[in-house]
């Protein structure tokens, strides 16, 4: 087998490795996208809350 | 210690750490990504299924590690009122919950190969899953009250009761039969485990950490610009009251 076919093949172990990686690659970015997102919509919140408030003095 | 314990000056340097923190968190997570797959051997028992294991280990220090923070942020909410010792172990069990779960699901891709099984109702194994519960615990008792102090208060008190569980999962290994390898790091007289293997492992292990800390800084943000949202609306709906509840001007 050739270079890249032997490390995609893990051995044979591939239907565990790859999983094992694609699921903790999932589990990182979702929680970063989710993170992120939380914070960007509080933080719009915020800045709308605080242009009303402005208006309104 | 409470001269962090201002929001304010929380939020300052917290906006100053996070660049940083975010860069070495992506570098370390490269790094140790190229170190796991590429630079670190097979093993000789083990084969390439053994690089399972620059997943699974740093997750499942991760789920303890991250339980403790949370714990002892509890503590210090219940004990001392510290205005962001709540905010921080509310921040932290979401992100612990998903490296528990991260944790599980590896061990189950790691666990068929090897011992020929998905899951054992063994020590280990079902220590981790209680672990992944209590947080699920911890996340719902702190959303199910109108009011967020008696949450948070209900909270820390389920964070500090399941602490017990923590010396269990570490120890489960040694003190009952099970499937799952003992110790091969953190173990009196050192590790076991080659130099080879151990320093992608701490790569990738600090690497999760730094993610960890991260999202755990950006979080603890997202919160405190919650409360102020809150006391924003609050006030604001003060105000409206007391204009309709004003006295009118008496016709004369």
């Amino acid at each position: 087998m050739s270079g890249l076919g032997a490390f995609l093949a893990m051995g044979g172990y591939a239907p565990f490795v790859w999983p094992a990686y694609g699921a903790a690659l999932m589990v990182l970015i979702v929680l970063l996208a989710w993170t992120l997102g939380g914070y960007r919509k509080r933080q719009r919140e915020l800045e709308a809350l605080q242009r009303k408030g402005e208006r309104r003095r | 210690m409470h001269r962090f314990a201002n929001p304010a000056r929380f939020m300052r340097l917290s906006a100053t750490l996070l660049p940083w923190l975010a860069a070495a968190a992506a570098v370390l997570l490269a790094l140790g990504l190229y170190l796991a797959l590429i630079v670190a051997p097979a093993d000789y028992q083990q084969g390439e299924a053994v690089r399972i294991m620059y997943v699974h280990v740093p997750s499942a220090w991760m789920a303890s590690a991250v339980y403790a923070l949370m714990a002892l942020a509890s503590a210090v909410a219940l004990i001392w009122r510290h205005p962001l010792a709540d905010i921080a172990a509310q921040s932290a069990a979401p992100l612990g919950a998903a490296f528990t779960l991260l944790c599980l699901v590896t061990g189950s891709l790691w666990g068929e190969p090897m011992w020929g099984t998905w899951w054992v109702w063994d020590a280990r194994l079902t220590s981790v899953l209680v672990l992944f519960f209590l947080y699920l615990g911890y996340i719902a008792l702190a959303h199910a009250f109108d009011e967020p102090g008696r949450g948070a208060r209900a909270g820390a008190i389920l964070a500090l009761v399941g602490i017990v569980n923590l010396p269990i999962i570490k120890f489960s290994v040694d003190w009952w039969n099970t499937l799952h390898q003992p110790a091969s790091v953190f173990r009196l007289g050192g590790p076991t485990i080659d130099a080879s293997m151990l320093w992608p492992l701490l790569v990738m292990a600090l690497g999760f950490t730094l993610f960890f800390a991260t999202l755990l800084l950006i979080r603890m943000r997202t919160l405190l610009i919650a409360a102020k949202i809150r006391a924003l609306r609050l006030s604001s709906l003060e105000d409206e009251s007391a204009v309709i509840a004003a006295p009118r001007p008496a016709m004369q």
